[in-house]
């Protein structure tokens, strides 16, 4: 049996507004410090970023609470100004990290994640759909990893450190794993010759959790500018010999403008419909 | 909804705080799918934000007294229903109204969204929900989560910190093969706190208030490699809600 009582604050603003949400005392403390800290930190914020937004308002206190509301899943979940600073959660300094959690496919950040909620995502029961959010931490690691791949020669079909720690994380973290390889792959954030090297080892890892979400990660790398990625997603799609993705093929097959790729996805979809 | 449950629904204390009903289709999700929100609501949603690269699209809006999100991302189709007003009640809780009440409103969308020519058929559906139920105390609320939960023994004065999660699989009665739900459950006792927010120095807690807590997630197994037929996307759905239902009214039974 798992001990953790749920504490749930209701957050009282200058305006009397409530923002009811389900999370710890802790939270009430991570959210005083990271409002006094989005206070002070602008500059650090401005001096973080890597593009300069000209429309990157600085924050005033009102526009925090304004931009504060309650989401789905019982989150606390930033809206408007507030989104705009920390949507780029990169841009975040190191000490307002550990105050946020980014779902890279919604337009919502979840603002305060206490410790016991966090251990309750990473130890997310395998019967559940809970969304989970994937995090900052999860999305550096696999960062991590695809930089140091950056240098290495892969040999087709020869299993590498690469390969063996993206398929150990993807075995430990689940779907958070694939939440973060999507993060950084469908928005083309990582070294396109890794992306491909880590799409087809997607496909012919055995890991029944993660099926659906690896499948689909495929199905979107088909829709990649950058041809080498492209090109590693239908190997891995043809590695995992699901028909389900015939559909996508097809699609990314009149699409395709590489005759070599073209031909190559072809094949794929003949073995897909064979089956 | 048979009609001996149908029968209890006034007498069903808990309130809703979220609904959620996800599917998995077959084929994945496009963002060329969406459109959904104004179909079902007959109104155009307060907000749409679309991420085609990302393969994301998101609809809300305000609906019957909460707001409504339909999600498509990754893999799956969320369709979520929320407190609209951000004004807790008296007691703290932020709900969308009874779970009877809710309950019914969100059975009548899936099925209107089951009935959609765009609906795609899926491998899994599940039904999530968060009730809560206003208690005295952390006292009064193991007491009252003791109801529901006959195998465990609580001992509400000298214990703290309680939580209990567990799986009940069930093989459906739906008639398709291999079928089985899952009733992830999840009771603890929840603790409100009011605190004024105008000062960053030093937490001014105000007024303590408590719920017993209830975390649903009814789902068709992953292990299921079919498709659940369209026709019966509804009937499957109602088997899931009518599973919730069961679980809050008379607790962890197997």
């Amino acid at each position: 049996m798992n001990t953790s009582e749920t504490t749930m604050p209701v957050v009282q603003s200058t305006t009397r507004r409530s923002y009811p949400c389900t999370e710890s005392e802790t939270a009430i403390r991570c959210m005083q410090s990271l409002l006094t800290l989005f206070m002070t930190s602008q500059t650090d914020l401005r001096s973080h970023e890597k593009e300069p937004d000209e429309s990157t308002v600085p924050l005033s206190l009102g526009s925090i609470f304004e931009g504060i509301q309650k989401g789905p899943g019982e989150s606390l979940q930033l809206f408007d100004l507030a989104q705009k600073v920390v949507e780029e959660h990169f841009t975040q300094p190191d000490r307002l990290r550990g105050f946020t959690e980014f779902t890279a496919d919604t337009r919502q950040v979840r603002l305060l994640r206490p410790a016991h909620e966090l251990d309750e995502q990473r130890g997310l029961p395998a019967s559940s759909t809970r969304r989970l959010n994937v995090g900052e931490e999860m999305i550096s690691q696999i960062e991590t990893l695809f930089g140091t791949a950056r240098e290495l020669y892969f040999e087709d079909g020869m299993e590498n450190d690469f390969a063996r720690e993206l398929i150990r994380l993807i075995r430990q973290h689940g779907n958070r794993a694939i939440g973060a390889l999507t993060h950084l792959i469908v928005t083309e954030k990582v070294n396109a010759g890794v992306a491909s090297e880590a799409l087809r080892w997607l496909g012919c890892m055995d890991d029944p959790n993660t099926y659906r979400d690896r499948l689909w990660l495929l199905e979107r790398s088909l829709y990649c500018s950058s041809a080498r990625v492209r090109d590693g997603a239908a190997l891995g799609i043809a590695f995992m010999d699901d028909p389900r993705a015939t559909e996508h093929l097809r699609e990314a097959i009149k699409r395709e403008r590489v005759a070599e790729l073209k031909r190559d996805l072809e094949q794929v979809l003949e073995q897909l419909e064979s089956r | 909804m048979s009609e001996n449950i149908g029968a209890q629904l006034e007498r069903m204390p808990w309130q809703a705080q979220v609904l959620r009903l996800t599917a998995f289709p077959i084929p994945s999700p496009t963002t060329r799918q969406a459109g959904w929100w104004e179909e079902i609501v007959g109104q155009t949603p307060a907000a749409i934000t679309s991420r085609p690269k990302q393969g994301s699209y998101h609809e809300e809006g305000p609906f019957s007294n909460g707001r409504l999100i339909c999600e498509i991302a990754s893999a799956r189709i969320d369709w979520l229903f929320i407190p609209g007003d951000l004004e807790a009640e008296d007691d703290g809780l932020a709900t969308i109204g009874a779970f009877s009440d809710t309950l019914k409103t969100f059975r009548q969308l899936a099925d209107q969204w089951f009935g959609l020519e765009t609906c795609p058929s899926a491998q899994r559906l599940a039904f999530g929900v968060v009730l809560l139920q206003s208690v005295e105390s952390k006292q009064t609320g193991y007491r009252q989560l003791s109801m529901y939960l006959p195998r465990i023994e609580l001992d509400p004065e000298n214990s703290s910190d309680f939580m209990y999660q567990i799986n009940r699989p069930r093989e459906s009665r739906s008639g398709i093969p291999n079928f089985k739900i899952n009733r992830l459950m999840k009771w603890s006792v929840a603790t409100l706190k009011r605190f004024p927010i105008q000062s960053l120095r030093g937490v001014g807690l105000g007024r303590t208030s408590f719920a017993c807590r209830l975390e649903l997630d009814v789902n068709t197994a992953q292990e299921f490699e079919g498709q659940i037929p369209r026709e019966q996307m509804s009937t499957v759905f109602q088997e899931l809600t009518d599973l919730a239902w069961e679980i809050a009214e008379r607790g962890d039974i197997p």
